[in-house]
């Protein structure tokens, strides 16, 4: 059977909101930046690559 | 005569409802086709587990003692024990994925983070209809379209709705077509639906291809550690798939390992469909719950593309938020039809296919944070 209803336990659940949001958008932005950085590494070595055959 | 009618004697009307579940889990994997590699087993299971002094269940026979049970052994050593088939499964899924459409657009990895809101509203409402904090996270974990994420979850977390969980968690994902575009057209305008996206990808190194399952594993064990595991076998199998020198091994996890470990999930995870834990109330409310974290989910993917496309230059076609859940490639698939029904010339694949990918990540660090955060309020 289903628990009785706590406020406590809705609070935290609105904290887990927050933070769990929080927590994975964080995670989301640093991974896409460093790929981002990869990206632009990559980019950078073929320009230089490009540059040394001429 | 009477050993001859024990059995049906013993059976009850839970256990009747029991097999008419199993019936239609089968009839829904046969004949519909959703989902059948887990329904069907799971649906057999069903039926196996809710037979009265079912064989496959720890019995204690008169004159002979303990006998162990099959599906309950595998329970308890494959799930219970040490989470290792929800595991297992990841390497498989993980060398099934290509990153290459995420890669070529990191935007993407924004709309797969947003997407994991309807998993929390979920929490909430499980919450204020009275389920403790651990069954909430549990339900609300549905919404992330990844069975396995929510096996585990609910496992780690000692809920005892797993097999409801595990059923609804399967059921949502075989909808997807009929449930994500019931939920997008909630949130989007035609005019919205129609938008075209110019697709000029970056470039998509093999090194990049390499490195990233090594970053993503470092970046989200470091953040929330709980869900290692999940990403840990996610990632290898990708890095066994990327590398290019274990091309059998990657077929392997593609194939041999992932359709045996999806068999024995099946019908392990039945375990938790007895009758008396799983006929009443509670079931219901954890379908419906599912439901809505599924389409908030999805309306969450959808809303933050819309914000996005209140600062960006150029603009996305709000669908491809709702592709940011784990249900791949269902969900981009199903985005790309509803675009091209809007306007037949419009494609957004491989954009969409972009966010679905990230939805894969992002539902599995949303099983590792939900555990990670728990953990710290209880």
């Amino acid at each position: 059977m289903i628990n009785n209803f706590s406020i406590d336990t809705v609070l935290i659940a609105l904290q887990l909101l927050w933070r769990g949001m929080l927590g994975i958008i964080v995670t989301a932005v640093l991974i896409m930046l460093v790929v981002m950085l990869m990206q632009k590494i990559s980019q950078f070595k073929q320009k230089r690559a490009a540059t040394k055959k001429k | 005569m009477e050993f001859l009618l024990t059995g049906i004697m013993a059976v009850t009307w839970k256990q009747v409802v029991m097999y008419l579940i199993g019936i239609v889990l089968i009839w829904l994997a046969i004949q519909k086709e959703y989902e059948p590699a887990l329904l069907l087993p799971m649906g057999f299971g069903a039926i196996l587990v809710n037979l009265p002094n079912s064989g496959v269940l720890n019995q204690y026979l008169e004159g002979v003692g303990n006998t162990n049970g099959i599906i309950q052994w595998l329970y308890e050593k494959g799930i219970s024990a040490s989470e290792a088939l929800p595991i297992l499964l990841f390497i498989g899924i993980g060398a099934m994925i290509d990153f290459g459409p995420l890669l070529a657009k990191p935007i993407m990895f924004l709309f797969g983070a947003t997407a994991q809101v309807g998993i929390f509203l979920a929490i909430i409402l499980a919450t204020l209809l009275g389920f403790s904090l651990q069954d909430a996270v549990s339900i609300g974990i549905i919404g992330a379209a990844d069975g396995p994420t929510s096996i585990l979850v609910s496992q780690i977390m000692h809920s005892k709705y797993i097999g409801a969980i595990a059923v609804a968690a399967y059921s949502y994902m075989a909808l997807v077509p009929i449930i994500q575009p019931f939920a997008i057209r909630l949130v989007t305008t035609k005019k919205e639906r129609c938008i075209h996206m110019a697709y000029t990808p970056g470039e998509v190194s093999r090194n990049m291809r390499i490195c990233f399952p090594i970053i993503v594993t470092i970046i989200v064990g470091f953040i929330a550690p709980p869900s290692v595991a999940l990403v840990g076998s996610l990632m290898f199998g990708n890095l066994i798939r990327e590398c290019g020198v274990l091309g059998t091994m990657s077929d392997t996890a593609q194939g041999a390992l992932a359709n045996l470990i999806t068999l024995f999930l099946g019908l392990t995870i039945s375990f938790s469909m007895q009758a008396e834990a799983f006929v009443a109330w509670d079931t219901m409310f954890i379908m419906f719950i599912g439901l809505l974290s599924f389409i908030l989910d999805t309306m969450g993917g959808v809303c933050f593309a819309k914000l996005y496309n209140l600062f960006a230059k150029e603009k996305v076609n709000p669908m491809i938020g709702g592709a940011g859940i784990s249900a791949f490639p269902m969900s981009a698939r199903v985005v790309q039809k509803m675009a091209m029904k809007e306007d037949p010339t419009n494609v957004i694949l491989m954009q969409a296919a972009g966010a679905n990918v990230s939805g894969q990540i992002a539902s599995v660090i949303a099983g590792g944070m939900v555990i990670s955060l728990v953990s710290q309020f209880l």
